[in-house]
């Protein structure tokens, strides 16, 4: 139970942390009078796009430290993510894209926005950031605990957040309200952190079951449509929320990413305490 | 004559299939090596890429655009449906201004507008997206010069000016008639203080007994591309002795 508690202490640290850093730039805009967006060059891009991240990366570190798990991986997994899986899922997505005219439906609701969001988008990115894990750590001895599916994971959705975080700062055009963007990186990483953790889950229930391997391929598929479906829907509605009246925007959105990213991320935390609370198979083995 | 099978023969016999049917079990309780598939989880990726395709297709399905007709004095073509309706674009000025003036060197009158006549036709549809996108239609009489590709040189420099660029003309077979294709770039500006960005455009020409079709389809990368399709797999010129739609 006590790698149960510093575990679920440590996310709430780190999504404590999160909120702060959204706080202090909101508290840096209102103190300095700022009500014009800031000029955004690559550097600053680049610091904003990894703040969230390197708050994270450190959260792991101290779990390393607490429980000995091993050392080296988290980062190059974090690495991954971000130059691997990032571009691999923009290139895939950017085939995909409907570059004539695609017929205008400004509906939220539009079945169209919800196909793209989740069966193309979605699903691109959790199958690139499935890929990275997969065929790197998921058949090393540093894959040896249920606790690696989410912690290697979760690294790869932070570096692939911390990519597209920094695509979509340059994409402003250089200029952005400070706030609007420490909130908008913060978001996405909370929020594909909290995707991949749960594919993250899936893969160790997959590696550590004994069932057959038609169950194991199950436990994939389901774990990767619920990664994919959580991340369309997420970016379907913020998307629905962009197009509403820009004033009340970003407080909606704000409110509706941090929700919806802590809600997923909640959801990690308790499915992970079943996963925990079984020894590894080594121990199990031992035991025996 | 055979010998009749003894006790201990049959005793043999026996334990013979009761070894074999022990090495049967032993071998079917042995884990077999997992396949290759099984090893790489392949059916997972297949699966996922599997519900990408599905995905795209649906999605192009959906977001294909309706399209709409333009038929006028013979040509016809296709157009997005949710384009915004024609422009007339304001007749330009004559390339050389003439002006009268009096002994003393002022000029007594405007520089005469070089107006359409009644019989041409010149109309832009614009994307309501990006107005950069768009669809460019003249019809007009026959040109003096018998040079086609010439006379329509001269009316581009004299609609771009100098800042344009032919990159490709060729004449391609659409609908059993023949069309001169251009492909030029040329600079503008969306405002007059605006910065000057370059476009692109692809323009399909084709004489048909008394008129002159000139169809220009303006767009950059992708999008010009399946403007281009679109127009070519659309453009039909009818005889104007035959009905009209």
């Amino acid at each position: 139970m006590s790698r149960v508690r510093i575990l679920v202490a440590s996310e709430f640290v780190m999504l404590a942390g999160l909120l702060a850093l959204v706080g202090i730039s909101y508290a840096i805009e209102a103190i300095f009078s700022v009500d014009t967006p800031i000029e955004v060059r690559p550097i600053s891009a680049l610091v904003i796009a990894l703040a969230p991240a390197l708050l994270w990366l450190a959260s792991f570190h101290l779990r390393e430290l607490r429980e000995a798990a091993p050392k080296g991986h988290v980062v190059p997994t974090f690495l991954f993510g971000a130059f691997v899986a990032g571009p691999s899922a923009a290139f895939i997505i950017d085939l995909s894209a409907h570059s004539f005219e695609p017929a205008l439906n400004f509906s939220s609701m539009a079945l169209e926005r919800w196909i793209y969001a989740i069966a193309i988008a979605g699903m691109a990115q959790e199958l690139a950031v499935y890929l990275v894990v997969r065929y790197s750590l998921y058949t090393s001895p540093a894959f040896d605990e249920p606790i690696d599916g989410l912690v290697y994971m979760s690294a790869a959705g932070i570096g692939f957040a911390s990519y597209e975080s920094y695509q979509l700062l340059q994409a402003t055009g250089g200029e952005i309200f400070l706030s609007a963007a420490v909130s908008q990186s913060a978001i996405t990483t909370l929020g594909h952190a909290s995707f991949a953790g749960i594919m993250g889950l899936a893969m160790a229930h997959a590696k550590f079951s004994f069932a057959r391997h038609v169950h194991r391929s199950t436990a994939l598929v389901v774990g990767l449509l619920a990664a994919a479906i959580l991340n369309g829907t997420y970016h379907a509605i913020m998307d629905s929320l962009s197009a509403q009246d820009l004033n009340s925007s970003l407080w909606k959105r704000a409110s509706f990413g941090f929700g919806f990213a802590a809600g997923a991320f909640l959801l990690t935390a308790i499915l992970v305490r079943g996963l925990l609370e079984s020894p590894p198979p080594a121990q199990k083995a031992a035991d025996e | 004559m055979s010998r009749r099978p003894t006790h201990d023969d049959e005793d043999e016999d026996l334990e013979r299939e009761e070894a074999k049917a022990a090495l049967e079990r032993a071998r079917d309780a042995m884990p077999r090596a997992p396949s290759f598939w099984q090893q790489h989880d392949l059916g997972v990726v297949i699966f996922a890429l599997a519900v990408f395709a599905g995905g795209v297709l649906a999605h192009r399905r959906l977001t294909t655009p309706s399209l709409m007709s333009f038929d006028r004095d013979g040509l016809h073509f296709q157009r997005p449906a949710g384009w915004l309706p024609g422009i007339r674009p304001e007749p330009r000025p004559a390339a050389l201004a003439e002006t009268a003036v009096n002994f003393g060197g002022n000029p007594l009158a405007e520089a005469p507008i070089d107006a359409s006549p009644q019989d041409e036709f010149h109309e832009i549809y614009v994307s309501p997206r990006d107005a950069r996108r768009r669809i460019e239609v003249k019809i007009t009489p026959p040109p003096l010069y018998k040079n086609l590709s010439g006379a329509l040189s001269v009316a581009r420099m004299a609609q771009y000016g100098e800042m344009y660029w032919v990159r490709d003309s060729e004449i391609v077979s659409i609908g059993k008639r023949d069309w001169l294709r251009t492909e030029f770039r040329y600079a503008f500006k969306i405002d007059k203080g605006g910065s000057p960005q370059i476009a692109e455009a692809a323009e399909f020409a084709t004489m048909n007994e008394d008129h002159l079709y000139v169809v220009v389809a303006h767009g950059e990368g992708r999008e010009l591309l399946e403007m281009r399709a679109l127009l070519r797999d659309s453009l039909k010129v009818q005889a104007l002795s035959e009905p009209q739609p």
